[in-house]
């Protein structure tokens, strides 16, 4: 990938005499040159060898329920106590978070997917991941492209929000950072294993209100 | 960027371990093309820059920002890169064979407009290998990576005087190479 040639101005401030002193004129070609060296390209599993290599750091300060919605589930076994423990801390959640979803509902327009009724049930994906530029929902319910499922900054929250409508129904999804690498829900509930050794996020949509955020 | 570079790294920390994903993708074409330039060898190069990575994320509690992160990489690179040319047989920089770059060129045109009209990037890439490896890193620091002289010397482990030295002679060695045809 050739790169992109520092403008007059960025090459002037490095090759200023306070920085170089005595500098000839006819070094600036060759610093031109350096500049636009073209990058020999990464092979392509550099990425995912270091990341098989490395594990999740201990955490610092971190409570029981942080870990617990940050831990993704493999499998379970549906008992009337843990269904009862499920709903009590899900009727909790709900309600906490009507008052923060009352907000992003006023900022964020719920968009319709294509080819979804328009009684089609409002979700609000939420994810936690500050310093990178740019982060689309894909999944199931978009044949896995990210178009038009850009999320939102939202500053104030230190979030990245989207709203949209989905039909009722089971999809698998994960979070697409900066268009490369692609990250299951932390928060999910459940997670599944695809065919290629990666895990995705399952959402169940049904009357509402869905394990995400239904609105 | 750098603040939120510090925001990213404070996450990993924490421990959301697929955020250093971001990272690597983001650093992993300069640290390869390093390990590339030390080694000439495309395997070698992969295996240094993972251990690059790995190293890297491994010491990161060490790591102060508000310094950029990428810096600090670099630095381990090197670290790794000098480690493994000393036990391996790398590419030797610095020793530069002497013939006449303009042969194959119009032998009216005078060195210094020889170098001004026919400079490109590759001629530029094949000096660089005759450079001594720190003037070779200096320059491309500060001129392809864009680093501040306080970053190169960071990354290269010598005083911001040592950095602007290197990037100076690099250049004129560079200059040197170009215009008397000492490109092998």
């Amino acid at each position: 990938m050739k790169r992109i040639r520092r403008s007059d101005r960025e090459l002037e401030k490095s090759l200023s005499p306070d920085i170089l002193p005595e500098m000839d004129e006819d070094l600036r070609p060759i610093a031109e040159a350096v500049a636009a060296i073209e990058d020999a390209e990464p092979p392509a599993d550099l990425v995912e060898s270091v990341m098989s290599r490395i594990r999740p750091k201990k955490k610092r300060r971190v409570s029981t329920i942080w870990r617990y919605v940050h831990t993704p589930l493999t499998s379970f076994t549906i008992t009337p106590l843990r269904l009862a423990s499920v709903g009590a801390v899900l009727g909790l959640i709900i309600l906490a978070s009507s008052f923060v979803l009352d907000g992003i509902q006023r900022k964020q327009p719920i968009r319709a997917l294509k080819g979804t009724p328009l009684n089609g049930v409002p979700v609000v994906f939420t994810f936690h991941m500050p310093g990178v530029s740019k982060v689309d929902v894909v999944g199931s319910f978009n044949r896995w492209s990210p178009d038009g499922f850009r999320m939102q900054w939202d500053e104030k929250r230190g979030l990245w929000v989207l709203a949209v409508q989905l039909e009722r129904g089971r999809y698998e999804y994960a979070f697409l950072i900066d268009g490369g690498v692609m990250i299951p829900d932390p928060k999910a509930v459940m997670v599944q294993n695809d065919d290629f050794g990666n895990q995705n996020s399952i959402i169940i949509i049904n009357g509402g209100i869905s394990h995400e955020k239904g609105i | 960027m750098e603040n939120s570079e510090e925001r990213l790294i404070s996450d990993i920390l924490a421990g959301n371990a697929d955020a250093y994903g971001i990272l690597v993708e983001r650093y992993q074409r300069p640290i390869f093309n390093l390990m590339l330039r030390m080694t000439s060898n495309k395997e070698d190069a992969l295996d240094l820059a993972q251990d690059t990575f790995v190293r890297a994320y491994e010491k990161l509690e060490r790591y102060k920002p508000p310094a950029r992160f990428f810096p600090w990489l670099y630095t381990i690179g090197m670290n790794l890169a000098r480690d493994f040319c000393r036990k391996q047989k790398c590419r030797q920089t610095g020793s530069v064979k002497i013939f006449d770059a303009r042969e194959d060129s119009d032998s009216t045109i005078d060195p210094g407009s020889y170098v001004v009209e026919r400079l490109d990037s590759k001629r530029v890439e094949k000096a660089l290998e005759g450079l001594p490896l720190d003037y070779r890193e200096a320059v491309i620091l500060r001129f392809h990576e864009d680093l501040s002289m306080k970053e190169i010397a960071v990354s290269l482990g010598i005083s911001v005087s040592g950095a602007k030295m290197r990037i100076h002679r690099g250049l004129l060695r560079l200059r040197h190479i170009l215009t008397e045809g000492n490109l092998k």
